[in-house]
């Protein structure tokens, strides 16, 4: 067996994982937040290997959905979305609210979803809350993004958590 | 011993976002500076805590809804700022308290001590954090900033962009970011449209959101470059590895 260099390989991709930029608005004493889909977001860590920096990214996505309001990110919304996220709520173990107890600003006939989060959050369990994001339609807030080192062949490939 | 790594404590600002009156909190962090010592970094966070303090509305944290800014209910919340020798605002004609206004016309007769009280009670709006880190080795990428257009003029995405290469050498990300900058700009020399670009957004979310107000509409257009103002790639320094 012929004598290896001393010297590791150099990984031929970096892994970064990527903060999705978000332009928050004031909505009714609200904020809110969109994104323009082309947009990117900032590094935040990279890796060498891709399995880490899913898991990274998956941890990331965990901790931002325990300590934030879906309904900052997720405001306007289609009916058959609003639809489902009322008929998905008792299987969580939550009564789904209605527009007498959470009138909508713009429109009472409407359910104002932010002040119904606001109102029961305090009393969600981990599971609840994972529950009513998974009820919403995909947001998510980082992502992996595989680049070349210095020197290999171009190309970016993307991979949500 | 090989294979012990070295730490840092970090303090790290909450990416807190403001418009208009409002601030929400947004997922993240970002790193303002390591110290070798715990002691250090939490005396650096009190420090910026306190000033961050001075300046921000606790009650426009993440809205009008106090379960946004304190783990207490409203009827706890009252108690607490009794027990303070503070008077909490009542709700008016069936319109729930003010909290934000009553702070505001408050505050400046507290003293420090019940200011003091006031945060503690709000444990959901705290402005940073220190955070154990072993120290890591980083990478230099070159990131293409994503421009969109809103009829009048390119707007710049507010933070990072698309990422390109990666370099292990500082110098060599910036001549290959000069190098990526030059080419674009070729490029756009040749579009077909009033080349007036808006960096404003992207370079407030770069600064102290808790010091610097996002700018107005206003200040936007008048901040405006032309293309050998404009940026379309950036370096960032990123950390490498678990």
């Amino acid at each position: 067996m012929g004598k290896t260099s001393g010297r590791p390989p150099r990984p031929k991709k970096l892994y970064l994982v990527q903060r999705l930029g978000w332009n928050v608005w004031e909505d009714g004493g609200r904020p809110v937040c969109s994104r323009a889909e082309e947009d990117c977001g900032a590094p935040v860590r990279a890796f060498n290997g891709r399995k880490q920096a899913e898991a990274f990214c998956r941890e990331q996505e965990r901790q931002a959905r325990r300590e934030l309001s879906p309904f900052q990110f997720h405001y306007d919304f289609a009916e058959e979305e609003e639809t489902k996220l009322i008929a998905g709520l008792p299987e969580l173990g939550l009564q789904p609210p209605t527009p007498e107890e959470f009138p909508s600003a713009a429109y009472e006939a409407l359910i104002e979803w932010r002040a119904w989060w606001d109102a029961v959050a305090p009393g969600l369990t981990d599971e609840q809350r994972e529950g009513v994001w998974g009820l919403l339609e995909d947001v998510h807030f980082f992502e992996v993004v595989a680049i070349d080192w210095e020197g290999n062949a171009s190309g970016v490939t993307r991979w949500k958590p | 011993m090989a294979g012990k790594k070295e730490i840092v404590y970090a303090v790290e600002r909450l990416n807190w976002r403001r418009s208009g009156d409002c601030w929400a909190r947004l997922p993240g962090t970002t790193r303002l500076q390591s110290f070798p010592t715990f002691e250090q970094a939490e005396a650096d966070r009190r420090r910026r805590e306190a000033e961050a303090r001075e300046r921000v509305n606790p009650f426009l944290c993440g809205g009008p809804a106090l379960s946004q800014q304190t783990g207490l209910d409203e009827g706890r919340l009252h108690d607490w700022l009794l027990d303070a020798g503070l008077t909490p605002p009542r709700p008016r004609k069936g319109r729930p308290a003010d909290w934000a206004a009553w702070w505001r016309q408050a505050r400046g007769g507290m003293t420090a001590l019940q200011r003091e009280k006031v945060w503690e009670a709000l444990d959901k709006v705290r402005f940073f954090e220190v955070a154990e880190r072993p120290k890591r080795p980083v990478a230099y990428v070159v990131v293409q900033i994503h421009w969109r257009y809103n009829d009048e003029f390119f707007i710049a995405e507010p933070e990072g962009g698309q990422g390109d290469t990666a370099f292990r050498d500082r110098q060599a990300a910036l001549d290959h970011c000069d190098e990526c900058n030059d080419i674009a700009r070729s490029a756009w020399e040749d579009a077909d449209v009033d080349l007036a670009f808006d960096l404003s957004l992207r370079r407030a979310a770069a600064g102290d959101p808790l010091t610097t107000a996002p700018p107005s509409y206003e200040q936007r257009q008048a901040g405006l470059v032309g293309l050998e103002g404009a940026a379309f790639y950036e370096v960032v320094e990123v950390e490498v590895g678990p």
